[in-house]
């Protein structure tokens, strides 16, 4: 299963994804996928040194759309990807 | 209302303060999260999906316009221009950033607020009578009671880390408004033979994944014991409450594995090991407190006869149908604002309708206001030459919905919009139903039924105590609600009973349909309510229409 590494800012709370430049992004588009257990384990261990950054790293499942762009399967992961339901708030708000 | 003394006042000053520096040490790295974890959620802050949402309390649901006001400053100043009311009547803000929580804290502090005893394994937040002090049926005022509570609970050294969280509920009517028989305690106001006033003591009821009804600990302890005997009661479940299994360690589950019997020997063993004990609150101590909360002058309002404004405006006559109670006081009523409109999400409120709510509470209602547990805003005291003029600017700010109690007065809890422990949406299945019994205007027609929702079994929406109850879950990927029958969080308390296999959304909304059109058709007459319907015909009809005959579906 393709993974990718998650999780909220620190000062701001706002949710970020790890980039392949292990930088932290708030766009789900940018965030690197892992196809190895390998590769997430070490994204995990890189995340263990940003306490000072984020909080609460975890890796969720994605899938690839067909323009490549990862994409989570569980329903609370693609609402906090795109915001809430009830109101035009959070990240849907930031796009474009 | 309480007004805190400077002991109350230093107390959560110095609760900012000591928090700022905790966060201060979160953001330079000195704290992991794990550290950090009990210190933010002793002060009522979470990490939810989108963002930190920080709790703030209401003790037992009571504000004036000062509050309400800042409650409004918060919203605009530091999150998105609104707040949504919990069931715990409680004020939740769901976009905040944790380097604006201490300036939000000391916001609060300036107007006797906080976010004490909102989270974590300690005695919360107590909770109340929406209608306390206003009541026709009223024995007492419960918020005393409450605020007696808080004082002895606040800080307490032996309580700060009990097994789990632990709800306390007080009611001071026959009628329980506060569902306290579903809280850790339940208290009632009662008089004995004599007179003399005290509590019917209600232990381990709950809702959650185990809902339980509140066993009746003792049908009469006098109101000098109270603090011993629930002193007793979490010093039993402190020590003997399960910190092995967090789904087994609410006090409910303590009394099932010890049975009632067994739970009152040890209890009681307490009890009267503390009973001349000097820690008892003095007399003095008690009337103070009572003292705060002495009702408004109500002989200043002036005898009106509200039938001559029903026949000037129809709308106010249909609004006050429904949003209007009677008041202990003949030339009072109490005016209920639904925070409900269908189509919006339950419980919330902007800004701008909270200034709105605090100015109509200020000129014309004593300065009171409450917070429903069933998420809407209460004025208590309302003059009855004020209704129309209420009305007209609650109309104005979008307040003046006509559905309290009625089957779009739905409470939900936020759930997979923004809650981390949601296994499904709940709002926008709030909004549908709402919306769609407004398109059928057969609202009034139905009568009172109340819905209520939760997006997962941890049960904050109260799906259980529901007429009509509807649990969200996650069936491999695919949001499924399950509907419940016949919940009643009054003094006549059931749980509901659930009518067989969930729904996907787009179902849900034709199944309660189908539910409604059976005691629709089938009622006896329109003083036949729903739920008195579903006691005298049980689950049979509504599994029928819903589920068809089997191998028939049915829609």
């Amino acid at each position: 299963m393709k993974k990718i590494l998650t999780a909220n800012n620190l000062l701001s709370g706002k949710v970020i994804y790890l980039t392949s430049e292990k930088k932290w992004v708030e766009n789900l588009a940018n965030a690197v996928v892992f196809d190895k257990q390998e590769d997430s384990d070490n994204a995990l261990t890189f995340a263990d040194t940003q306490i000072n950054k984020l909080q609460s790293a975890y890796l969720i499942d994605v899938v690839l759309t067909s323009d490549g762009t990862p994409m989570p399967i569980s329903n609370q992961e693609l609402i906090r990807a795109a915001g809430p339901t009830n109101y035009f708030h959070g990240k849907q708000t930031e796009k474009n | 209302m309480y007004s805190y003394n400077d002991f109350d006042k230093n107390f959560v000053r110095q609760r900012v303060h000591e928090f700022r520096g905790q966060v201060q040490r979160r953001i330079d790295g000195v704290l992991t999260e794990e550290e950090f974890l009990p210190l933010r959620l002793q002060n009522g802050l979470y990490m939810q999906i989108h963002s930190y949402m920080l709790r703030i309390a209401i003790p037992y649901g009571t504000l004036n316009s000062k509050k309400l006001r800042q409650l409004a400053l918060i919203a605009e100043k530091y999150d998105k221009g609104y707040g949504h009311f919990t069931t715990r009547q409680n004020i939740q803000y769901n976009w905040i950033k944790l380097s604006d929580v201490a300036d939000v804290l000391s916001d609060l502090a300036e107007v006797d607020m906080h976010a004490i005893q909102t989270s974590g394994n300690c005695i919360r937040n107590v909770t109340s009578d929406h209608f306390a002090g206003a009541a026709v049926d009223e024995i007492e005022d419960p918020r005393p009671t409450a605020e007696l509570l808080r004082q002895w609970s606040t800080g307490h050294p032996e309580y700060a880390f009990l097994p789990r969280k632990f709800k306390i509920a007080v009611t001071g009517s026959p009628h329980d408004r506060a569902a306290i028989a579903f809280h850790d305690i339940g208290l009632c106001t009662v008089r004995n033979d004599d007179g003399e006033i005290g509590y019917k003591i209600y232990i381990g009821g709950g809702l959650g994944r185990m809902p339980r009804i509140g066993r009746v600990l003792s049908e009469f302890i006098p109101k000098i014991q109270l603090l011993n005997y629930v002193d007793s009661i979490i010093h039993v479940y402190n020590r003997f409450g399960r910190r092995d299994n967090i789904h087994r360690a609410r006090i409910k589950i303590l009394v099932d594995d010890l049975g009632l019997k067994e739970a009152r020997r040890q209890i009681y063993e307490h009890y009267n090991s503390l009973k001349n004990e000097s820690r008892l609150p003095s007399t003095d101590v008690i009337k103070f407190i009572t003292d705060e909360f002495s009702p408004p002058d109500f002989s200043t309002a002036k005898e009106h006869d509200l039938e001559k404004d029903f026949i000037r405006s129809l709308s106010l006559k249909n609004w006050a149908e429904t949003n209007l109670t009677s008041h202990r006081d003949s030339n009072h009523v109490i005016v209920s604002v639904s925070l409900k409109k269908p189509g919006s999400t339950p419980g919330d409120a902007t800004a701008k309708q909270m200034r709105v709510l605090a100015d109509l509470a200020e000129q014309y209602a004593y300065d009171e206001l409450r917070v429903s547990h069933e998420q809407n805003i209460i004025l208590p005291h309302v003059p009855k030459q004020h209704v129309m003029k209420i009305y007209n600017k609650l109309n104005e700010a979008d307040l003046a919905t006509p559905n309290i109690g009625m089957v779009s007065d739905i409470i939900s809890c936020p759930g997979m919009d923004y809650c981390k422990l949601a296994t499904a949406r709940s709002i926008p299945i709030a909004k549908q139903i709402a919306t769609r019994f407004c398109e059928l205007k057969t609202e009034r027609d139905i009568g009172p039924l109340k819905i209520k929702m939760s997006g997962c079994i941890n049960a904050c929406g109260h799906h259980h105590v529901g007429h009509i109850g509807i649990l969200g879950l996650d069936r491999g990927g695919v949001e499924n609600y399950q509907i419940t029958l016949g919940g009643d969080g009054t003094e006549d308390a059931h749980i509901g009973k659930c009518i067989g296999p969930g729904f996907s959304a787009d179902k849900l909304i034709k199944a309660i349909e189908a539910i409604i059109n059976v005691y629709l058709n089938d009622r006896k007459n329109r003083n036949e309510t729903f739920l008195n319907f579903y006691r005298r015909v049980g689950l049979s009809p509504f599994k029928l229409a819903i589920y068809g005959l089997p191998g028939v579906a049915y829609f």
